[in-house]
């Protein structure tokens, strides 16, 4: 029983507070509205933002600071001055880039990848009879870029990054902290390089 | 010890009740399937009020869909929503029994009071490769209005 029990704090240390790339980033085919013609939008265009998660936002202070990650992370990959959430303009620019970034936490009795079980925490738990209150949840991002002019779809692409949060409340001393926001920022970075990947 | 094992195995096996897959599955590519977004206001810890998919053209599904995500292959469907709103597990959050328990509740027996709607019922062609966000806000009745947007 004692082994058992170190070996769940050993994993459960190492698993700490972290959130892990849990698939590969998916970059699927160009939306088919879009001209298969296009020419890449400049980087100096407007950026208009939306962002939604499904997790509410004021129940949570990591969640609460998403938002601010999310405009941190794009105006650290798109220099420009011009990068605003979609309530903050009056009117929409004639051309703008669009960038709507949604993160899927699983926070409901979904299945779980691994046929349907929850991951290792969740057996930890239970082997461990609940002294570690470990729980993990599956985090899928969602980044779809669209550069629209005059109301029309020039080019539109949505990327995907899967994650997997682990969190333990009597691990936090010992956790590495790659936060939700951390992982949000690799994705949504990870998409604006691919998008402008051809750039001159 | 036996116990113990069963127990768990018991317990990991009945983890995860719904499903996010409507005639589709998780090898599908992107491409090849719609996602729909529903989105949930508050948290599990507070108790949180959403909406969920009641029947699709009209058939009530095999499997319970999450409250926040369904994948559909891409075709026109006739989606008819329902509502619900849950009470507060933030005890057992702390006591670390949500990550084990929580899942084997179906969310309809957990519901409380749930609000009504006003248009529950819609028509929507889902395309392939598209992300379609279905929220929802209060009318001056109380009454949950649906909005469904195409991101």
């Amino acid at each position: 029983m004692l082994r058992l029990f170190l070996l769940s704090i050993s994993i459960l240390v190492i698993q700490g507070c972290t959130t892990f790339k849990t698939g590969g980033f998916q970059n699927p085919s160009f939306d088919a509205n879009s001209s298969k013609q296009y020419a890449l939008p400049s980087k100096d265009l407007p950026v208009i933002i939306q962002f939604y998660t499904n997790f509410d936002m004021n129940s949570d202070t990591e969640i609460t600071g998403s938002k601010a990650a999310v405009l941190e992370s794009i105006s650290g990959a798109i220099n420009n001055n011009n990068i605003k959430f979609m309530n903050d303009y009056d009117t929409l620019p004639d051309e703008y880039i669009h960038i709507y970034v949604i993160q899927d936490i699983q926070d409901d009795s979904r299945e779980a990848d691994n046929n349907g079980a929850r991951t290792i925490s969740t057996i930890l738990n239970v082997i461990t009879l609940m002294l570690i209150p470990a729980v993990d949840v599956d985090i899928d991002d969602y980044v779809k870029i669209s550069h629209i002019k005059n109301d029309t779809v020039q080019k539109s692409q949505v990327y995907i990054q899967k994650n997997r949060r682990y969190f333990s409340i009597l691990l936090i001393p010992f956790a590495p902290f790659f936060t939700l926001d951390n992982s949000l920022n690799e994705s949504i970075q990870a998409s604006i390089s691919e998008y402008f990947k051809d750039e001159a | 010890m036996k116990l113990k094992y069963l127990l768990t195995l018991i317990i990991v096996t009945l983890t995860g009740c719904s499903s996010i897959y409507h005639n589709t599955d998780k090898n599908t590519h992107f491409s090849n399937k719609a996602i729909v977004f529903l989105e949930t206001k508050g948290g599990s810890a507070f108790g949180k009020e959403g909406l969920k998919i009641r029947t699709v053209n009209g058939r009530i599904p095999k499997d319970d869909f999450s409250t926040s995500k369904v994948e559909f292959k891409p075709d026109k469907y006739k989606i008819a929503f329902s509502s619900y709103k849950t009470r507060s597990d933030m005890a057992a959050f702390f006591s670390g029994a949500v990550p084990i328990i929580g899942p084997l509740f179906n969310i309809n027996k957990i519901g409380i009071n749930p609000p009504k709607i006003k248009k529950s019922i819609f028509t929507l062609d889902l395309k392939g490769g598209h992300l379609y966000l279905v929220s929802f806000t209060y009318n001056d009745d109380d009454e949950i209005e649906i909005n469904i947007e195409e991101v």
